[in-house]
This record gives C-alpha cells, structure tokens and sequence, in this order.
C-alpha cells in the first residue's frame, strides 16, 4: 500500500483516489471474508455441540439401561420374584439400539468406532452373565446365585463396561473443547481482522479525501490565478485601448484645429488678392492679373483640401447615426446635385435596384457622392460614358458597386487609391483633392464594411463595398 | 436718430475687419459702424461702460455681428450677456465666426442667437455673405421699434 511521496504525487488525481478508495475496498471484502468465514466456523461448532450432546446422551442411555438391568436382576437375585424380570426381553435390544445410533453418530470417529468395538464384546459378555444369575436363581437357589454375584467376573465386567462409556464421554468432551477453542480462535481472528481492516478502510478513505481536498485545493488556486491573470490582461487591453482611443481623437482633434485655423489666412489671401484684382487691377500689366488669378486658384484648391480634411476629421470624430435609408433614395439625390456636372455630357446611366440598410444617410451620401462624381469625372473623354450603380454578390455577401468605362488606372497602384492627399492622375487632366476616396472608406469601415477597387487602364474602374447591415442578418 | 450707429461689429482679426469693412463699403453699409476689437470692449460699448460712458443705452445698434473667438471675453460670453440683460436682449445678433464647430452653433442658438454665419474661404462667397447680411438685417428685416429700449 505504502507508495512515495514523490512518485505518488506525480500520478493524475484520478490514479490517487481510484488507487485510495480500491485499497479501503479491498481492506473491507477481506474483514467481510474473514468475518464470514468466522460465522461459518461458528455455526459449525454450533452443530458440533448438538452432535456432542446426542452422543452424551446415547452414551448415558447405554449406561442407564445396564445400570437397569443390573439392578432388577440383584433384585430378582434376592427375592426370586418373577417381576423383576418383566423388562427382559429389552436387556439386550436397548443398549445394542443406543450402540448402534452411537456407531452412526460417531462414524468419522475411528477412536470412538475402536472404543465401540471393545464395548460391544462387553455388553454381550454382562447380557450372558446375567442370564447366567437368573438361570442359577431359578434352578438352584438363591445362595449360589448370590456367590456368583459376588464373584470377581462380575464386578470387573461392570465396572469395565463404565470405564469404557466414561472414556467415550471424555473424548466427545474434550472433541467439542478443541471445536469450542477453535471457534473462540475464529471469533477472535474475525474481531481482530474487523478492527484492522476497518481502520485501514477508514485511513485510506481519510488518505484520499485528504488528497482530493489538496487537490481540489491546489485547483482553486490555480484558477484564481488563471482569473487574476486574465483580469489583468482584460484591464490592460482596456487601457491601451483606453489609450490608443485618446491618441487618435487628440490626433482627429489636431487635424481638426489646424484645418480650421488654416481658413483665415487663406481667405485672407483670396480676399486680398480678388480686392487688389478689382480695385487696382486695371493699373496692373496681364501677367501681374494673371499672376493674382493664379493665386485666387490656389487658395480656392487649398480652400477644397480643407475643407476635405475637415469632412475626413469630423468622420472620425462623430458615430454614425444609424437609421434604415433606401439606398437608391441616396443614389437619386445624388444624381440631383451632380446635376450641373453632367448637363453637357453624354452619359448612359444604369442604376440598378438597391436595398434599403441601415445607415447614417449623410454619411451613405457622401459615399456615394464620391464614387459617382469620380466616375463623372473619369468618363469624361468618353462619348458615351457608362455609369453603372447596382448591387451584386461577392463570396456569397451583398455588394453595392459603382461601375464605369472610364480611364480606370493601373491595378499595380490600387494600394495607394484609399489613402489621403494620394493621386493617380495628375491635376491637369483631372482634378481633385485625394481626400475623396479616403473620406469614403473611412464611412465605409465606420459601418463595419469593406471597399475595393478593380480597374484596368483606359478600360474603366468599378469600386464595391460592403456594409454591415448588407451582411445575412443574424438572430 | 440719423446718427443712431446701426452696426457694432466685433472682430479682433485686423484682416479680417479689413475685408469685411471693405465689403460693407462696397455694399453702402458702412457709414455707422461700430468696431469693438474684444469682447470687454463691445461689452464697454453696449452696456455705455468705461471709454463708453458717455454713450445712451437708448440707442443701441441695429445689428451685432459677433466673432466667436475674441481676446479677453469670448464671443459666447458676450452673446451671454447680451441675451441675459433686458437692456439689450431685443438687439439682433449674428454671430459670423470661421469655427465649424458643431457645439459652437448649437450653444449660440441656445443663448439666443438671432443668426449663425460660417465665414466662406472663398471671396466670392464672404463677399454676398456680408452683402446679404447687411441687406437683410439693416433693411428687411424690421428692428425692434425704440421704445423696446427706453421703457428700461
């Protein structure tokens, strides 16, 4: 059972208790085995004991019926009277019925058989000689009667014949002695084996639960320490967010205030410029006009960069304000405003149906907005141009595209179209900001969804996007 | 009454007083008008305080525009002000500021602001912006009549 330290605690919790509980289960079979055992032992004794008694008895009713005939044929001796001899005929059937239950009772006994052996001669010898006394009363007197019952021969036969049934009541006697000792023996043996076992049953149980309290013990600890962990981390990655979300608004902020502090001097510039175009401008040569004209552009060009930065600023620093919009509603009232943009235009415009989400709509404008004035601006060497806006799928999810048959671009720049100030064309061919389509997959990853382009040069480009509420609703 | 002022208009940016004073010339606005170049000194004006001591508060202007970011005393202090006190609550005001701030706008209209103009970077723009200002305030629009300000 005794198992180290070092080696036990290296086996799994289940192997330790298994092997603890096993153990007090086999300590107890073994008592209830011992115990058993005892019980059989004891029952067996029990049945000895009877055994013993019935040869006691058949033993003591040998000797009363000798002891009878005995006694009635000194009577008869004495008196001559022919009623001692009313029970004759039993003399000799009594003692040979209680013989032979004794030989049958005592058949596993080859000492007893041998002892029976010797008496059976005897009884037979003390029936013949008391037939003799009564044959020589009744023919020659009772004096003759009387030496013969005297004589030596007798006496020794009786006694003999008492001896001997003595003999046999002692080895029945002292037979049950060693049958009751060895019961005591058992007795003792199960008591002992009761104890023991049942105090190893119960230190082995005390082992085990000790063990499964440890262990229990041990796990909670770990566990706790696991929770302390993880709480720890969860507070960590809070913080940093915490953190990294103060970063960018002091950033968005930054953007914001600079923006918007860069829109006095620039007015300031325009304004002066256009004052001295109108009040002096006719004492000045054409280039000097030309000159303050080109500075009217630039300001209005760096008035659009700004105001660009500050719609991307106030994108990231405001949620969306989510409400269910028709997209093609959006579509519509963007075509309006480009209205005056493609008055003179050919362009072939093929809106498809498109589904009704949840949005924020000024933001969904925007977007649209966008990609739509874009594909104006791109088209315009074609004659026609075609203008696709319509919905299809993509791995299975819902797109909105925005298509067109203009110049497109390389795909191999495709990885700078998102980004702000960023420009595939130059300014003389078409012009623009660069905020336009940074402005727009800011909208689109503010409502959880993703934009790309495909393009090909001269051919056309087509961007798609995805919104959150576009993906299959869940629960 | 002839000589009532008719526009206190509080900017604290030379250039931009500059432009604007230009286009209320050229829009024949600019014969009564009132500079304040921070809000302590349009406060000093309206309420006849300090170098304005002398002045009535009977005849007020018939139009603030209000700069929101001012030296001293911020334009929404100052709009506080004039809102809170009975002498001068009547006096239209527009605030005519470059902030594009969203709170800027919705805290001006809660004090009560009659107007809330954005300045435009483009010229073209400020320019009809201060024509149009000037044409809606000084002569569509019906000023309050002068007994709002003398019963007090």
């Amino acid at each position: 059972v005794k198992v180290s330290p070092g080696s036990f605690n290296g086996l799994p919790l289940e192997t330790k208790i298994g092997s603890g509980f096993g153990l007090a289960l086999v300590a107890l079979m073994a008592v209830g085995m011992v115990q058993h055992r005892s019980i059989e032992v004891l029952v067996e004794t029990d049945s000895w004991v009877a055994h013993t008694d019935a040869v006691l008895a058949e033993l003591e009713g040998t000797l009363s019926a000798v002891e009878s005939m005995e006694s009635e044929v000194r009577g008869y001796v004495a008196t001559g009277d022919g009623a001692f001899l009313s029970q004759q005929q039993t003399w000799g059937s009594t003692p040979e019925e209680h013989l032979r239950r004794l030989r049958v009772l005592t058949a596993d006994n080859p000492r007893q058989q041998g002892n029976l052996d010797r008496l059976n001669p005897l009884m037979e010898r003390k029936l013949a000689f008391q037939h003799q006394l009564i044959a020589l009363r009744s023919e020659r007197g009772p004096v003759p009667a009387a030496e013969l019952l005297a004589h030596r021969e007798g006496t020794t036969l009786m006694s003999e014949i008492c001896a001997l049934i003595a003999a046999m009541e002692a080895e029945e006697n002292g037979l049950l002695a060693v049958r009751q000792a060895a019961s005591r023996a058992s007795a003792g043996r199960a008591t002992r084996a009761t104890v023991l076992g049942s105090v190893l049953a119960v230190v082995l149980m005390v082992v085990a639960g000790w063990i499964i309290h440890r262990d229990a013990t041990e796990r909670k600890r770990a566990e706790n320490k696991v929770a302390e962990l993880n709480a720890g981390l969860e507070r960590r990655v809070t913080d940093r967010t915490a953190e990294l979300l103060a970063a960018n608004q002091e950033l968005e902020a930054f953007t914001y205030s600079v923006a918007h502090d860069l829109r006095a001097p620039l007015r300031h510039a325009q304004g002066f410029s256009r004052s001295v175009l109108e009040d002096f401008g006719g004492q000045l040569p054409q280039a000097g006009q030309d000159y303050l004209h080109d500075i009217v552009r630039s300001t209005q060009h760096m008035g659009r960069l700004i105001d660009g930065l500050l719609g991307l600023a106030r994108i990231g620093r405001q949620e969306p304000r989510l409400e269910v919009t028709g997209l093609g509603v959006i579509v519509q009232q963007v075509l309006q405003d480009l209205k005056s943009d493609v008055k003179d235009r050919d362009i072939s415009w093929q809106i498809g149906d498109l589904l009704f989400v949840e949005c924020d709509p000024g933001l969904m404008k925007q977007v649209f907005y966008n990609l739509i004035a874009n594909a104006v601006k791109y088209t315009r060497p074609r004659h026609p141009a075609v203008i696709e806006v319509g919905q299809t799928a993509h791995d299975g999810q819902p797109v909105i595209f925005v298509k067109d048959n203009g110049v497109g671009f390389n795909m191999k720049y495709s990885g700078k179209l998102f980004g702000v100030f960023q420009r595939l064309h130059r300014r003389e061919d078409f012009e623009g900001t660069g905020i336009g389509l940074a402005t727009v997959q800011r909208i689109v990853r503010k409502h959880g969804g993703r934009i790309w382009a495909e393009a090909e040069l001269d051919k056309g480009a087509a961007f798609y996007f995805t919104l959150a509420a576009l993906e299959p609703q869940e629960s | 009454m002839k000589d009532a002022m008719q526009i206190l208009l509080v900017e604290d940016d030379p250039q931009d007083l500059r432009l604007t004073m230009r286009e209320l010339q050229n829009a024949n606005l600019a014969n009564r008008i009132e500079v304040a170049r921070d809000g302590e000194e349009a406060l000093d004006f309206l309420f006849c305080r300090g170098a304005h001591s002398g002045r009535s508060l009977r005849h007020p202007p018939r139009l603030v525009l209000l700069d929101l970011k001012l030296p001293k005393v911020d334009g929404l202090q100052v709009l506080k002000e004039i809102k809170s006190r009975p002498e001068t609550q009547a006096i239209p005001v527009v605030v005519m500021t470059s902030s594009r701030e969203e709170q800027d706008m919705v805290e001006s209209y809660k004090l009560g602001v009659n107007s809330y103009i954005q300045k435009p970077v483009d010229f073209d723009q400020f320019r009809q912006t201060i024509k149009a200002l000037g044409l809606y305030w000084l002569v569509v629009n019906q000023s309050p009549p002068e007994k709002t300000f003398s019963t007090e």
